[in-house]
Protein backbone atom coordinates (compact mmCIF):
# COMPACT_ATOMS: atom_id res chain seq x y z
CA UNK A 1 0.00 0.00 0.00
CA UNK A 2 1.02 3.46 -0.80
CA UNK A 3 2.26 5.24 2.32
CA UNK A 4 0.49 8.60 1.42
CA UNK A 5 -2.94 6.43 0.28
CA UNK A 6 -4.36 7.12 3.87
CA UNK A 7 -3.77 10.62 3.76
CA UNK A 8 -4.95 11.08 -0.04
CA UNK A 9 -7.98 9.34 1.05
CA UNK A 10 -8.68 12.29 4.23
CA UNK A 11 -8.38 15.00 2.40
CA UNK A 12 -10.80 13.44 -0.37
CA UNK A 13 -14.02 15.35 1.04
CA UNK A 14 -11.47 18.35 1.03
CA UNK A 15 -10.63 18.27 -2.91
CA UNK A 16 -14.24 20.15 -3.74
CA UNK A 17 -12.58 23.24 -1.80
CA UNK A 18 -9.77 23.04 -3.45
CA UNK A 19 -11.40 22.74 -6.69
CA UNK A 20 -13.91 25.17 -5.93
CA UNK A 21 -11.33 28.19 -5.23
CA UNK A 22 -8.84 26.87 -8.57
CA UNK A 23 -12.21 27.38 -10.09
CA UNK A 24 -12.42 30.56 -8.77
CA UNK A 25 -9.06 31.82 -8.78
CA UNK A 26 -9.58 30.82 -13.24
CA UNK A 27 -12.61 32.63 -13.87
CA UNK A 28 -10.96 36.13 -12.50
CA UNK A 29 -7.88 35.39 -14.45
CA UNK A 30 -10.59 34.65 -17.27
CA UNK A 31 -12.41 38.05 -15.99
CA UNK A 32 -9.20 40.47 -16.67
CA UNK A 33 -8.12 38.45 -19.90
CA UNK A 34 -11.37 38.47 -21.63
CA UNK A 35 -12.22 41.34 -24.64
CA UNK A 36 -8.43 41.84 -24.63
CA UNK A 37 -6.83 38.68 -25.41
CA UNK A 38 -8.05 36.08 -27.96
CA UNK A 39 -10.46 33.37 -26.44
CA UNK A 40 -8.35 30.62 -27.97
CA UNK A 41 -5.22 32.32 -25.87
CA UNK A 42 -7.29 32.26 -23.11
CA UNK A 43 -8.34 28.92 -22.88
CA UNK A 44 -4.73 27.21 -23.38
CA UNK A 45 -3.58 29.87 -20.48
CA UNK A 46 -6.39 28.76 -18.23
CA UNK A 47 -5.63 25.15 -18.96
CA UNK A 48 -1.96 25.66 -17.73
CA UNK A 49 -2.60 27.39 -14.86
CA UNK A 50 -4.69 24.93 -13.57
CA UNK A 51 -2.66 22.47 -13.98
CA UNK A 52 0.37 24.47 -12.66
CA UNK A 53 -1.59 25.53 -9.59
CA UNK A 54 -2.43 21.73 -9.30
CA UNK A 55 0.93 20.84 -9.25
CA UNK A 56 2.09 23.41 -7.01
CA UNK A 57 -0.44 22.82 -4.78
CA UNK A 58 -0.12 19.12 -4.06
CA UNK A 59 3.53 19.89 -3.48
CA UNK A 60 2.79 22.52 -1.32
CA UNK A 61 -0.06 20.89 0.69
CA UNK A 62 2.26 17.82 1.12
CA UNK A 63 4.76 19.96 2.72
CA UNK A 64 2.07 22.10 5.40
CA UNK A 65 -0.74 19.62 5.38
CA UNK A 66 -3.25 22.63 5.42
CA UNK A 67 -5.46 23.15 2.62
CA UNK A 68 -5.82 26.81 3.38
CA UNK A 69 -2.04 27.57 3.86
CA UNK A 70 -1.09 25.53 0.89
CA UNK A 71 -3.69 27.58 -1.06
CA UNK A 72 -2.43 31.22 -0.04
CA UNK A 73 1.36 30.03 -0.19
CA UNK A 74 0.47 28.28 -4.32
CA UNK A 75 -1.73 31.62 -5.29
CA UNK A 76 0.75 34.26 -3.32
CA UNK A 77 3.68 31.94 -5.47
CA UNK A 78 1.55 32.48 -8.86
CA UNK A 79 0.55 35.80 -8.30
CA UNK A 80 -2.69 37.60 -7.77
CA UNK A 81 -5.41 36.91 -11.79
CA UNK A 82 -4.73 40.10 -11.61
CA UNK A 83 -1.11 40.41 -11.95
CA UNK A 84 -0.99 37.03 -13.75
CA UNK A 85 -2.95 38.40 -16.00
CA UNK A 86 -0.87 41.62 -16.85
CA UNK A 87 1.59 39.67 -17.30
CA UNK A 88 -0.05 37.60 -19.91
CA UNK A 89 -1.49 40.31 -21.73
CA UNK A 90 1.93 42.20 -21.59
CA UNK A 91 2.99 39.22 -23.77
CA UNK A 92 0.45 38.67 -25.91
CA UNK A 93 0.32 42.87 -27.20
CA UNK A 94 3.99 42.49 -27.92
CA UNK A 95 3.68 39.02 -29.75
CA UNK A 96 5.88 39.34 -32.83
CA UNK A 97 3.65 37.07 -34.67
CA UNK A 98 0.50 39.12 -34.19
CA UNK A 99 2.45 42.45 -35.12
CA UNK A 100 2.84 44.63 -38.83
CA UNK A 101 6.27 45.30 -39.84
CA UNK A 102 5.79 48.46 -38.95
CA UNK A 103 4.82 47.92 -35.50
CA UNK A 104 7.40 45.24 -35.33
CA UNK A 105 10.23 48.16 -35.54
CA UNK A 106 8.11 51.10 -33.71
CA UNK A 107 5.61 49.31 -31.08
CA UNK A 108 2.02 48.85 -31.96
CA UNK A 109 1.25 50.91 -28.91
CA UNK A 110 3.44 53.82 -30.02
CA UNK A 111 1.46 52.78 -33.58
CA UNK A 112 -1.78 53.23 -32.33
CA UNK A 113 -0.64 56.48 -30.69
CA UNK A 114 0.32 58.37 -33.40
CA UNK A 115 -2.14 57.13 -36.01
CA UNK A 116 -4.82 59.25 -33.57
CA UNK A 117 -2.96 62.16 -32.43
CA UNK A 118 -0.34 61.99 -35.37
CA UNK A 119 -3.89 62.17 -37.74
CA UNK A 120 -4.64 64.95 -35.18
CA UNK A 121 -2.13 67.32 -35.45
CA UNK A 122 -1.44 66.74 -38.95
CA UNK A 123 -5.65 68.19 -39.53
CA UNK A 124 -4.85 70.59 -37.37
CA UNK A 125 -1.20 72.07 -39.03
CA UNK A 126 -3.48 71.74 -42.23
CA UNK A 127 -6.00 73.93 -41.40
CA UNK A 128 -3.87 76.59 -39.85
CA UNK A 129 -2.01 76.53 -43.45
CA UNK A 130 -5.35 77.51 -44.84
CA UNK A 131 -6.19 80.20 -42.67
CA UNK A 132 -3.47 81.60 -42.78
CA UNK A 133 -2.44 81.16 -46.29
CA UNK A 134 -5.92 80.91 -48.02
CA UNK A 135 -8.06 83.06 -45.61
CA UNK A 136 -11.16 82.59 -48.17
CA UNK A 137 -13.83 81.97 -45.22
CA UNK A 138 -16.62 84.21 -44.76
CA UNK A 139 -16.93 85.10 -41.08
CA UNK A 140 -20.42 85.02 -39.11
CA UNK A 141 -20.54 88.60 -37.86
CA UNK A 142 -22.09 89.42 -34.17
CA UNK A 143 -22.84 93.14 -33.12
CA UNK A 144 -19.74 93.19 -31.28
CA UNK A 145 -16.78 95.53 -32.68
CA UNK A 146 -13.63 93.84 -33.51
CA UNK A 147 -11.56 96.02 -30.73
CA UNK A 148 -14.58 94.83 -28.56
CA UNK A 149 -13.71 91.44 -29.43
CA UNK A 150 -10.20 92.12 -29.03
CA UNK A 151 -10.96 92.96 -25.20
CA UNK A 152 -11.67 89.61 -24.39
CA UNK A 153 -9.34 87.69 -26.54
CA UNK A 154 -6.42 90.08 -26.95
CA UNK A 155 -3.51 89.45 -28.89
CA UNK A 156 -1.22 87.17 -29.64
CA UNK A 157 -4.56 84.81 -29.08
CA UNK A 158 -5.92 84.49 -32.33
CA UNK A 159 -9.23 86.83 -33.78
CA UNK A 160 -12.00 85.13 -33.61
CA UNK A 161 -14.05 85.16 -36.29
CA UNK A 162 -16.05 82.52 -35.53
CA UNK A 163 -16.00 80.50 -38.85
CA UNK A 164 -16.07 77.29 -39.13
CA UNK A 165 -12.38 77.19 -39.50
CA UNK A 166 -12.34 79.09 -36.48
CA UNK A 167 -13.87 76.75 -34.16
CA UNK A 168 -12.25 73.76 -35.86
CA UNK A 169 -8.92 75.91 -34.96
CA UNK A 170 -10.26 76.00 -32.15
CA UNK A 171 -12.05 72.99 -30.88
CA UNK A 172 -9.36 70.19 -32.02
CA UNK A 173 -6.62 71.65 -29.60
CA UNK A 174 -9.12 71.61 -26.41
CA UNK A 175 -10.89 68.81 -27.49
CA UNK A 176 -9.09 66.31 -29.09
CA UNK A 177 -6.23 65.29 -26.07
CA UNK A 178 -9.27 64.17 -23.71
CA UNK A 179 -10.67 62.71 -26.16
CA UNK A 180 -8.30 60.51 -28.17
CA UNK A 181 -6.23 59.68 -24.67
CA UNK A 182 -9.71 57.83 -23.73
CA UNK A 183 -9.73 56.01 -27.06
CA UNK A 184 -5.78 55.11 -26.62
CA UNK A 185 -6.23 54.00 -23.23
CA UNK A 186 -8.67 51.77 -24.31
CA UNK A 187 -6.83 50.79 -27.19
CA UNK A 188 -3.44 49.98 -25.39
CA UNK A 189 -3.48 47.39 -22.70
CA UNK A 190 -0.51 48.01 -21.58
CA UNK A 191 1.08 51.17 -20.02
CA UNK A 192 -1.17 53.71 -22.44
CA UNK A 193 -0.10 57.10 -20.50
CA UNK A 194 3.63 56.25 -21.46
CA UNK A 195 2.91 55.73 -25.38
CA UNK A 196 0.86 59.19 -25.24
CA UNK A 197 3.74 60.33 -23.90
CA UNK A 198 6.13 59.08 -26.47
CA UNK A 199 4.55 60.08 -29.37
CA UNK A 200 3.16 63.44 -28.21
CA UNK A 201 7.06 64.69 -27.19
CA UNK A 202 8.35 64.36 -30.92
CA UNK A 203 4.68 66.09 -32.00
CA UNK A 204 5.46 68.58 -29.58
CA UNK A 205 9.19 69.58 -30.90
CA UNK A 206 7.54 68.96 -34.57
CA UNK A 207 5.04 72.12 -33.77
CA UNK A 208 7.51 74.20 -31.82
CA UNK A 209 9.84 73.76 -35.48
CA UNK A 210 6.60 74.73 -37.59
CA UNK A 211 5.41 77.46 -35.20
CA UNK A 212 8.98 79.23 -35.17
CA UNK A 213 8.85 78.92 -39.22
CA UNK A 214 5.47 80.44 -39.38
CA UNK A 215 6.46 83.53 -37.48
CA UNK A 216 5.86 86.37 -37.46
CA UNK A 217 2.64 84.25 -37.23
CA UNK A 218 1.93 83.46 -33.97
CA UNK A 219 -0.76 80.82 -34.33
CA UNK A 220 1.68 77.94 -34.67
CA UNK A 221 3.70 78.57 -31.89
CA UNK A 222 0.53 79.23 -29.74
CA UNK A 223 -0.50 75.90 -30.68
CA UNK A 224 3.06 74.29 -29.90
CA UNK A 225 2.53 76.17 -26.21
CA UNK A 226 -0.56 74.67 -25.69
CA UNK A 227 0.45 70.99 -26.68
CA UNK A 228 3.11 70.83 -24.14
CA UNK A 229 1.27 72.54 -21.36
CA UNK A 230 -2.47 71.08 -21.97
CA UNK A 231 -1.77 68.35 -24.96
CA UNK A 232 0.20 66.02 -22.97
CA UNK A 233 -0.32 65.99 -19.00
CA UNK A 234 -4.19 65.93 -20.25
CA UNK A 235 -3.80 62.79 -22.75
CA UNK A 236 -1.66 61.41 -20.44
CA UNK A 237 -4.07 61.64 -17.86
CA UNK A 238 -7.11 60.71 -19.90
CA UNK A 239 -5.02 57.52 -20.98
CA UNK A 240 -4.47 56.14 -17.53
CA UNK A 241 -8.26 57.45 -16.21
CA UNK A 242 -9.44 55.16 -19.12
CA UNK A 243 -7.57 52.74 -18.38
CA UNK A 244 -7.88 52.89 -14.56
CA UNK A 245 -12.08 52.94 -15.26
CA UNK A 246 -11.75 49.78 -17.53
CA UNK A 247 -9.43 47.74 -14.48
CA UNK A 248 -12.23 49.07 -11.70
CA UNK A 249 -14.88 47.23 -13.77
CA UNK A 250 -13.04 44.19 -14.52
CA UNK A 251 -11.96 44.09 -10.61
CA UNK A 252 -15.88 44.63 -9.76
CA UNK A 253 -16.93 41.66 -11.76
CA UNK A 254 -14.17 39.60 -10.35
CA UNK A 255 -14.99 40.60 -7.03
CA UNK A 256 -19.12 39.96 -7.71
CA UNK A 257 -17.77 36.49 -8.79
CA UNK A 258 -16.03 35.91 -5.65
CA UNK A 259 -18.42 37.51 -3.50
CA UNK A 260 -21.21 35.10 -5.10
CA UNK A 261 -19.30 32.16 -4.82
CA UNK A 262 -19.20 33.01 -0.99
CA UNK A 263 -15.58 31.59 -0.91
CA UNK A 264 -13.61 33.23 2.22
CA UNK A 265 -10.54 32.34 1.24
CA UNK A 266 -8.45 35.21 -0.49
CA UNK A 267 -4.94 34.17 -1.73
CA UNK A 268 -3.80 37.42 -2.27
CA UNK A 269 -4.12 41.45 -1.68
CA UNK B 1 17.21 58.07 -21.21
CA UNK B 2 15.08 55.67 -18.82
CA UNK B 3 12.51 55.72 -21.19
CA UNK B 4 14.68 54.75 -24.12
CA UNK B 5 16.08 52.05 -22.17
CA UNK B 6 11.98 51.00 -21.19
CA UNK B 7 11.12 50.85 -24.48
CA UNK B 8 13.99 49.38 -25.93
CA UNK B 9 13.63 46.23 -22.73
CA UNK B 10 9.82 46.21 -24.04
CA UNK B 11 11.25 45.30 -28.00
CA UNK B 12 12.96 42.66 -26.00
CA UNK B 13 10.94 39.62 -25.70
CA UNK B 14 13.09 38.37 -23.05
CA UNK B 15 14.03 41.64 -20.86
CA UNK B 16 11.41 42.44 -18.30
CA UNK B 17 8.54 40.03 -17.95
CA UNK B 18 9.74 37.57 -15.48
CA UNK B 19 11.91 39.79 -13.51
CA UNK B 20 9.94 42.98 -12.16
CA UNK B 21 8.66 41.36 -8.64
CA UNK B 22 11.08 38.82 -7.28
CA UNK B 23 12.57 39.20 -4.36
CA UNK B 24 16.40 39.87 -5.68
CA UNK B 25 18.64 42.55 -4.46
CA UNK B 26 17.97 45.33 -7.70
CA UNK B 27 21.91 44.53 -8.09
CA UNK B 28 20.89 41.38 -9.31
CA UNK B 29 16.97 41.75 -10.85
CA UNK B 30 19.15 44.59 -13.07
CA UNK B 31 21.91 41.23 -14.00
CA UNK B 32 19.24 38.75 -14.17
CA UNK B 33 17.12 40.66 -16.47
CA UNK B 34 17.04 39.24 -19.90
CA UNK B 35 18.54 35.90 -18.65
CA UNK B 36 15.63 34.09 -17.76
CA UNK B 37 15.36 32.86 -21.35
CA UNK B 38 18.41 31.35 -21.31
CA UNK B 39 17.72 29.55 -17.82
CA UNK B 40 14.60 28.04 -19.69
CA UNK B 41 16.51 27.01 -23.06
CA UNK B 42 19.18 25.41 -20.44
CA UNK B 43 16.58 23.34 -18.96
CA UNK B 44 14.79 22.51 -21.78
CA UNK B 45 18.05 21.61 -23.70
CA UNK B 46 18.26 18.47 -21.36
CA UNK B 47 15.03 17.52 -22.15
CA UNK B 48 11.34 18.09 -22.72
CA UNK B 49 9.17 20.15 -19.33
CA UNK B 50 6.34 21.63 -18.24
CA UNK B 51 6.15 25.30 -17.24
CA UNK B 52 6.07 23.65 -13.10
CA UNK B 53 8.83 21.66 -13.26
CA UNK B 54 10.88 24.47 -15.07
CA UNK B 55 10.70 26.87 -12.32
CA UNK B 56 11.28 24.11 -9.76
CA UNK B 57 14.71 22.80 -11.59
CA UNK B 58 15.63 27.06 -11.63
CA UNK B 59 14.89 27.61 -8.25
CA UNK B 60 16.45 23.80 -7.23
CA UNK B 61 19.80 24.44 -9.68
CA UNK B 62 20.07 28.48 -8.74
CA UNK B 63 19.53 27.10 -4.80
CA UNK B 64 16.77 29.18 -4.38
CA UNK B 65 18.51 32.28 -5.95
CA UNK B 66 16.54 32.98 -8.55
CA UNK B 67 12.71 33.20 -7.45
CA UNK B 68 9.84 34.92 -8.96
CA UNK B 69 6.44 35.01 -9.73
CA UNK B 70 5.86 31.34 -10.76
CA UNK B 71 3.30 32.32 -13.12
CA UNK B 72 5.36 34.65 -14.47
CA UNK B 73 7.22 31.73 -16.55
CA UNK B 74 4.86 30.95 -18.67
CA UNK B 75 4.06 34.23 -20.53
CA UNK B 76 7.79 34.09 -21.27
CA UNK B 77 7.52 30.31 -22.22
CA UNK B 78 4.31 31.60 -24.88
CA UNK B 79 7.13 34.45 -26.13
CA UNK B 80 9.68 32.21 -26.63
CA UNK B 81 7.15 29.85 -28.45
CA UNK B 82 6.24 32.50 -30.99
CA UNK B 83 10.10 33.52 -31.38
CA UNK B 84 10.36 29.81 -32.73
CA UNK B 85 12.88 28.98 -29.90
CA UNK B 86 10.86 26.75 -28.34
CA UNK B 87 7.71 24.69 -29.26
CA UNK B 88 4.85 22.57 -27.22
CA UNK B 89 2.34 19.75 -27.12
CA UNK B 90 -0.94 19.28 -25.23
CA UNK B 91 -0.03 15.82 -23.08
CA UNK B 92 -1.68 13.89 -20.59
CA UNK B 93 -0.90 14.50 -17.12
CA UNK B 94 -1.90 11.02 -16.24
CA UNK B 95 -4.43 8.03 -17.76
CA UNK B 96 -7.88 8.90 -17.06
CA UNK B 97 -6.87 12.60 -15.84
CA UNK B 98 -9.04 14.82 -17.68
CA UNK B 99 -6.27 17.47 -17.17
CA UNK B 100 -3.74 18.35 -19.93
CA UNK B 101 -0.25 19.55 -19.58
CA UNK B 102 1.04 21.60 -22.13
CA UNK B 103 5.02 19.98 -22.21
CA UNK B 104 7.30 22.06 -23.90
CA UNK B 105 11.06 21.59 -26.12
CA UNK B 106 13.81 23.16 -27.60
CA UNK B 107 14.33 23.86 -31.17
CA UNK B 108 17.26 23.66 -33.16
CA UNK B 109 17.05 27.83 -33.25
CA UNK B 110 16.50 27.72 -29.65
CA UNK B 111 19.83 25.64 -29.52
CA UNK B 112 21.62 27.96 -31.77
CA UNK B 113 20.57 30.87 -29.49
CA UNK B 114 21.38 29.45 -26.11
CA UNK B 115 24.88 28.29 -27.02
CA UNK B 116 25.29 32.07 -28.88
CA UNK B 117 23.66 33.70 -25.32
CA UNK B 118 25.95 31.86 -23.43
CA UNK B 119 29.00 31.89 -25.28
CA UNK B 120 28.18 36.05 -24.83
CA UNK B 121 28.13 35.44 -21.19
CA UNK B 122 30.85 33.75 -20.79
CA UNK B 123 32.78 36.30 -22.57
CA UNK B 124 31.15 38.99 -20.90
CA UNK B 125 31.65 37.61 -17.17
CA UNK B 126 35.46 36.87 -17.80
CA UNK B 127 35.81 40.27 -19.00
CA UNK B 128 34.37 41.32 -15.54
CA UNK B 129 36.19 39.16 -13.69
CA UNK B 130 39.68 40.30 -15.52
CA UNK B 131 38.71 44.04 -15.02
CA UNK B 132 37.48 43.83 -11.69
CA UNK B 133 40.55 41.68 -10.72
CA UNK B 134 37.75 39.52 -8.30
CA UNK B 135 38.42 35.52 -8.56
CA UNK B 136 36.00 33.68 -9.58
CA UNK B 137 35.53 31.64 -6.85
CA UNK B 138 33.84 33.65 -4.09
CA UNK B 139 33.71 30.77 -0.96
CA UNK B 140 29.91 30.84 -1.72
CA UNK B 141 28.26 27.42 -0.81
Amino acid sequence: MDELEPFRAAQTLELSSVDRELDLYLEELTIYLRGVVPEEDISRIVEETAEHYESAYWDVHLENGSIQDAHLLVTTALGSPQYLAGRFIEAWYFKASRLGPIERVVGPDNVCALALFGVADLFYWALLQFRIFLPSYSALHFAWSPAAIRHYFPEPLPFPDFSPQFLLLTGIPLLAPPILGWIVGRQIPVKPATAVYRVLMPLTILSYTLGFLLLPITDGLIFAFVQFFYWVPVSCAAAKLSQIVQLRKRQKHADSVRMASGSPLRGFA
Amino acid sequence: MCKLADRMARTDPYSDIPMRDNQLEPSLTSLLKGNTAVFILAILKEGPSHGYAIFSEIAVRSKNVLQFKQGTVYPLLHVLEDEGLIQSEWCETAPGNLRRRRVYSITEKGLTELSQRLNAWHIFSQAMLDVTGVKSDLGRT
